[in-house]
């Protein structure tokens, strides 16, 4: 009876330790001959991350005792490792007062729901050690592109330079396709350290850092164009969306109607030049005034004289009334007419050409005329006797 | 001379049918009328003359002598001063090398004689050797016998200048080997114009002398000495002017300035200044102004360049005018004069 009572005793006695050791650690006072230690039972982690436990099996009694381990993950599927001196272990004995340590390694799946997830480290007869871990944030099997900062400020001449990082989240490498949506006349270019790309190879867990350069088309009148991202490959895909604030480019030109640089005045005289402010930019220009270097004691004068406003494209005729010294040499000169904006200044170098007055030509002709005709009245007086 | 009024005679036979034929009747003949036939036998008469032949061979070989120079200078690539390349054509006239004189020095100093040679004795010599009354004695104007000599003398004078011309332009072709552009040939041509009309203000006033004084040396002389007056004398005296009237005080600008122009219009009274000026302003399209000076204002932001033939033509148009006129008015005080003479079968 002894006999058959010891065993069932130890039953007993196994379970009700069992159940001390489940119910708390303040039940450990019914201490068992081997006893399993690790100090970080609940440990908070994110999805992905790898746990190292080193757990201290501890004998007590006094003597060899040998226990069966293993790691239970219960449904979950995790991945984990328990070793002892570099081995994988499955029995594992312990000299009288002493302690061994075992390692147990175990890998946060990257898709994994936030919350609590409990695990048991069995060591057969002598009980087990329960650890719990705490997913801090919701795991994911995908792929992520983020941006550093998506929205850039600048002219349509500008280059815009965005930094992207794609994260490879799954648990394979992954080939991802890189291409863009901008608006027509766009150019986009990825570049991973310094050579462009149209794809791009990512280790599982790792990321990657791309360069995305964007020039906007010449004429993109101003405006925020957002621009999207793809990051594509076979089984996942992820997209971000980057911002290209363009103030717009001021391009100003100075010409004639007919494009005709060059010009004939009289001395003395005025003429008009059919001038043309053309806005060439993309954004409008406010404020042009004109002016104009010419020659010591030219006048010029402009109609009108300031423009308050040209929209992007469009031109607005001007007349400007240039007058020419009297006392300016026949042949050629430079006039510089100039149309200023506080946003963009333009000028237009013309030849004028300087004639002399015709007046004098007259006067000579009259001259000559009337010394002709005092010729003929001599002749007439004297000529025929 | 004897020869002279006998062709003179044949031709007034031809238009004898006129004489009694009232005066209008005259007048419709007048191209073959005895005026031409006057022109005709001048003409002739002074190609004809050893005086001719000698003067064209001394203006020939001064010609010839400043081609040479001007052919010279080109061929060691000279450039003319203020000259520009696109009026290679041009300096065949202006440039020189060797410190010869240019074709239009030579023209302005030497063409003058053309001028008094021919009409030095056109009048007194007719006269002392009694043909003028024998002349006026046949049915022609008195005004007719003077206007064929000037009108010969201008014709011939022409056919001297525009040989020498187109003499100068012939081997400019050859030496350069590209053609004239034609503003290029327009500027020779007027320039030749000019040329023509300078040398007939030196006829009129050899004419003016050979009515003037009996002896045909005197009048030569006093034609010389108009000659060598302007071309060498004037000059002098402008400047002696100049000493005088330049203001002491070196900063006085406008008072320098007022000088300087005062001493360019006196110069400007010599026909010679006159022709130079003019010529050269054609020959050299870059003269953009003939006052001598520049003001800063009128040289601010000009641009170096040619002027057109239409331009460079106005700029000298006042030079033109003054010698037309000169040359006329001489021609009306010689015209006065000898209206106003008597003329006897022998004085």
């Amino acid at each position: 009876m002894k006999k058959l009572t010891k065993p069932l005793s130890g039953a007993l006695v196994l379970t009700l330790l069992l159940g001390a050791l489940l119910g708390g650690a303040s039940l450990a006072a019914a201490a068992p001959l081997l006893k399993l230690f690790t100090p970080y039972t609940y440990l908070s982690v994110s999805p992905g991350e790898k746990l190292n436990y080193s757990i201290d099996v501890i004998n007590d009694s006094d003597e060899i005792r040998t226990a069966d381990v293993s790691f239970d993950t219960g449904s979950l599927g995790w991945t984990y490792e328990l070793t002892a001196g570099g081995n994988r272990v499955r029995q594992i004995s312990v000299k009288p007062g002493e302690s061994q340590m075992l390692s147990l390694s175990l890998t946060v799946p990257l898709e994994v729901n936030k919350g609590d997830y409990s695990f048991k480290l069995n060591a057969g007869e002598f009980g087990s050690l329960p650890i719990k871990v705490n997913v801090a944030e919701q795991g994911s099997y995908k792929s992520e592109l983020s941006v550093d900062q998506p929205n850039r400020e600048g002219h349509a001449d500008s280059k815009f330079t965005y930094s992207l990082t794609l994260d490879n989240r799954t648990a394979s490498k992954q080939q991802y396709a890189l291409t863009s949506e901008a608006p027509a006349g766009w150019y986009v270019r990825f570049s991973v350290s310094g050579s462009n790309v149209t794809s791009v190879d990512v280790e599982p867990g790792s990321s990657k850092s791309i360069s995305l350069d964007v020039t906007p088309a010449q004429s993109a009148p101003a405006d925020t164009y957002p621009i999207v991202v793809h990051a594509a490959s076979g089984s996942t895909s992820a997209q971000a969306q980057v911002e290209a604030a363009i103030t717009g480019s001021y391009g100003l030109e100075l010409t004639t109607a007919d494009e005709r640089l060059s010009a004939d005045i009289t001395a003395g005289k005025t003429r008009n030049l059919e001038l043309v402010v053309k806005n060439t930019g993309s954004a409008e220009i406010t404020d042009v005034s004109l002016s104009g270097q010419l020659p010591a004691n030219w006048e010029v004068t402009f109609e009108p004289k300031t423009i308050r406003s040209v929209a992007a494209g469009q031109s607005v005729p001007v007349t400007a009334t240039v007058k020419a010294s009297d006392k300016a040499l026949a042949g050629d000169y430079v006039a510089n007419l100039t149309a200023s904006s506080p946003e963009k200044t333009a000028s237009a170098m013309f030849r004028v050409t300087v004639e002399t007055s015709m007046l004098w030509g007259w006067i000579g002709v009259l001259i000559v005329l009337v010394v002709a005709a005092g010729i003929y009245g001599l002749f007439r007086k004297y000529g025929r006797r | 001379m004897s020869a002279w009024v006998n062709k003179w005679r044949g031709a007034l036979g031809k238009t004898s049918r006129n004489t009694d034929a009232p005066f209008i009747a005259i007048r419709e003949t007048r191209a073959t009328s005895p005026f031409w036939v006057m022109v005709q036998k001048e003409f002739g008469d002074h190609i004809r003359s050893w005086r001719f032949v000698i003067l064209l061979g001394i203006v020939t070989l001064a010609c010839i002598g400043s081609l040479y120079t001007a052919v010279t200078a080109l061929k060691d690539g000279a450039q003319t001063v203020g000259g520009d390349a696109n009026f290679l054509f041009l300096s065949m006239f202006t440039v020189s090398s060797n410190g010869l004189p240019n074709f239009l020095t030579f023209l302005s100093f030497l063409a003058p004689l053309i001028g008094i040679a021919i009409g030095f004795d056109a009048v007194n010599s007719e006269r002392s050797k009694g043909t003028l009354s024998r002349v006026m004695s046949q049915p022609v104007h008195r005004d007719d016998f003077l206007v064929a000599k000037f009108v010969a003398g201008l014709l011939l004078i022409a056919v001297v200048v525009f040989s020498l011309g187109f003499l100068v332009m012939g081997t400019g072709l050859i030496t350069i080997g590209y053609p004239p552009t034609p503003e290029e040939f327009g500027r020779v041509i007027v320039m030749l114009l000019i040329t023509t009309v300078y040398v007939g203000l030196w006829l009129n006033l050899s004419l003016l002398f050979s009515v003037r004084f009996k002896q045909a040396a005197t009048s030569a002389l006093s034609g010389i000495a108009v000659w060598i007056f302007f071309l060498v004398f004037y000059g002098m005296i402008v400047n002696l002017v100049g000493n005088a009237l330049m203001p002491s005080d070196p900063s006085d600008v406008q008072g320098y300035m007022d000088a300087q122009n005062l001493l360019t219009l006196l110069s400007r009274i010599s026909p010679a200044q006159l022709f130079q000026e003019a010529a050269s302003t054609l020959l050299l399209p870059d003269v953009r102004t003939l006052n001598p000076f520049v003001t800063q204002e009128q040289a601010y932001l000009a641009i170096s360049s040619p002027l057109s033939f239409g331009q460079s033509t106005l700029l000298v148009w006042p030079h033109i005018v003054a010698l037309i006129a000169e040359t006329s008015l001489s021609f009306a005080a010689t015209y006065l004069l000898f209206m106003r003479q008597e003329i006897r079968s022998r004085s």
